[in-house]
């Protein structure tokens, strides 16, 4: 894995904690270049948070919450939606691509969709390596 | 554990409706000391159309649960509930006088209201057009003296989902009650429906029963409804229907208060005016947004009587499965407040989701000398016990107050908060 095709998972224990549970339990781990990190829940993921992600060598960030009306601690996931928003607009105002940075809402159950995601917010990355 | 913290086994159940008294039963029966707070004739109105059949079940209920281990409270009015989870604090006024009641948990089964929705049906009641209950108290009055039958023999029209669909509770009546025409009438009934929905429990095999006993179903979309003195026409889809008399089931919405009530007890009201469940991620319905309060029945669900009562049964499972160890302890990841941080700017008692922070004085605290290492201040305090670690606060500080204890986060992710720290380009 070098520097920079790390990609972190932040995500809400309840749906994005499930999902990866989920994976690990049918043998399909989650792919060496992407990290996970579980937090109680959406509404815990600040600005801070994501930037730190990308401080610490990542070159793509999922932020991962329920769907809205879904969270356990009922506004979780707009808090994390909006934050992301947020976030962005900072990358963005430090030269960095707010393409790298994605919000996603996810259902415990929705373990077949995560990798495909993960896959889909590489392709930009993949296709600029092969230039 | 040391966290541990022991509880009584006291719930206070407010209400006064079949599901509350089902709350009671079953808590009874499982060892606990039970309040039981009824609103009536209080600012947190209870005004049951359908109060008479209440009372009624309540008597029986009472009846059934005299016991030194229950406590009825009528006609209160509840002015303040104090504390959290374990150690509720409940504010009543009685004729005057203020009566404070203790409670680690806390059933709302307030149910909800009936009412004729004269709008939606843009039809007035009449001698030939009634409401279930209307009818349901001809048919009780005639079982009773062996009085003459006013419809006998009559065609009666039943009309579900007149401007909308019919709720549940009142649909499951209205269907309960055309079984009761056919047989004690002897009437042609005729159910008109546009979607009869089969989700409620018994529901299909009320509707076979109904078809085997020659109720006749018909669904219309756009139906032309005239009442004069021959009677009733229903024109739809299919042609013509007359008949003698036209049955309309009342509808139901959140009783009077609920937002007052919900305001009271620190939860939410959903879109739709009823007590609002926390997630579907565990899938036990009831849970409230505040650890040790809990719904049951019709003020949140849309459901037929001995559904509501089902998930009265499921209010007191739920209690049990919080209290009957007997004690009580924090999730395993919960916030914590520095007080010495804080600048009480309140923010997070606003944002916290589950009311689970406070203002608190904080003590002095003294090295083994005596001397002086922190003075006593004022600052915001998460109540362990009410906490369910979802850190929305500590997202929110403005001055990175609050901490999540037994968070697991990598190292990448900690101890960067003072600037010094971060490695310069």
């Amino acid at each position: 894995m070098t520097e920079g095709n790390k990609i972190v998972l932040l995500g809400c224990a309840h749906s994005a904690g499930e999902v990866v549970a989920d994976l690990a339990a049918r043998g399909l781990a989650l792919p060496a270049h992407v990290e996970w990190v579980s937090v109680p829940c959406g509404s815990t993921i600040d600005e801070l948070l994501m930037l730190r992600a990308f401080e610490s060598g990542a070159g793509q960030v999922m932020v991962l919450a329920c769907y809205n009306g879904a969270c356990r601690s009922v506004d979780g996931s707009l808090w994390a939606e909006k934050r992301a928003r947020a976030a962005r607009a900072l990358l963005e105002e430090a030269g960095i691509a707010g393409w790298r940075l994605q919000f996603c809402n996810i259902a415990p159950n929705m373990a077949a969709d995560l990798p495909q995601w993960i896959e889909e917010f590489r392709e930009p990355v993949v296709a600029e390596e092969s230039k | 554990m040391s966290q541990r913290v022991p509880v009584e086994k006291k719930v206070m159940v407010l209400g006064d409706t079949p599901e509350a008294g089902r709350v009671a039963h079953d808590l009874l029966g499982l060892g606990y000391l039970v309040h039981w707070v009824s609103f009536e004739d209080t600012p947190i109105r209870t005004s049951f159309a359908n109060s008479a059949r209440d009372n009624q079940s309540r008597e029986a209920e009472l009846a059934k649960l005299a016991d030194a281990r229950l406590a009825f409270y009528g006609d209160c009015n509840l002015v303040a509930l104090e504390g959290d989870v374990g150690q509720f604090t409940a504010r009543l006024r009685r004729d005057g006088e203020m009566l404070s009641l203790d409670a680690a948990a806390l059933v709302v089964a307030t149910g909800n209201e009936r009412y004729y929705p004269a709008e939606r049906y843009k039809l007035s009641l009449s001698s030939n057009v009634l409401t279930v209950s209307q009818i349901q108290r001809q048919l009780d009055a005639v079982r009773g003296a062996g009085a003459a039958l006013p419809h006998r023999h009559e065609r009666i029209l039943v009309m579900l989902d007149l401007g909308g669909e019919t709720a549940r509770e009142t649909a499951t009546e209205t269907l309960r009650l055309a079984i009761r025409l056919r047989e004690e009438w002897r009437g042609e009934v005729y159910a008109f429906y546009q979607n009869l929905k089969v989700d409620t429990p018994g529901y299909e095999r009320l509707t076979r029963e109904m078809r085997e006993k020659g109720v006749v179903f018909c669904r219309y979309a756009e139906p032309q409804i005239t009442v004069d003195e021959k009677g009733i026409a229903v024109a739809y889809v299919e042609g013509t229907v007359r008949g003698e008399l036209l049955v309309l089931p009342e509808a139901v919405r959140p009783r009077e208060g609920t937002a007052e009530l919900a305001a009271l007890l620190r939860v939410r009201v959903g879109e739709d005016g009823y007590f609002q469940d926390i997630n579907i991620h565990h899938y036990r319905p009831g849970l409230s947004v505040r650890k040790g309060i809990y719904f049951a029945g019709r003020c949140h669900l849309d459901v037929a009587g001995d559904e509501a009562l089902s998930d009265a049964a499921l209010a007191a499972a739920n209690i049990d499965a919080l209290l009957g160890e007997g004690f009580l302890e924090p999730e395993a990841v919960i916030a914590h407040v520095d007080s010495y941080k804080c600048i009480r700017c309140l923010t997070c008692i606003r944002t916290c989701p589950h009311a689970a922070v406070e203002l608190a004085d904080y003590q002095a605290v003294t090295d083994g000398d005596g001397l002086p290492v922190r003075s006593a201040v004022t600052a915001a305090r998460v109540v362990d016990l009410a906490c369910r670690g979802c850190g929305a606060c500590l997202a929110n500080c403005p001055v990175r107050a609050i901490e999540l204890v037994g968070q697991q986060l990598p190292a990448w992710m900690l101890a960067k908060d003072n600037p010094q720290e971060i490695s310069q380009p």
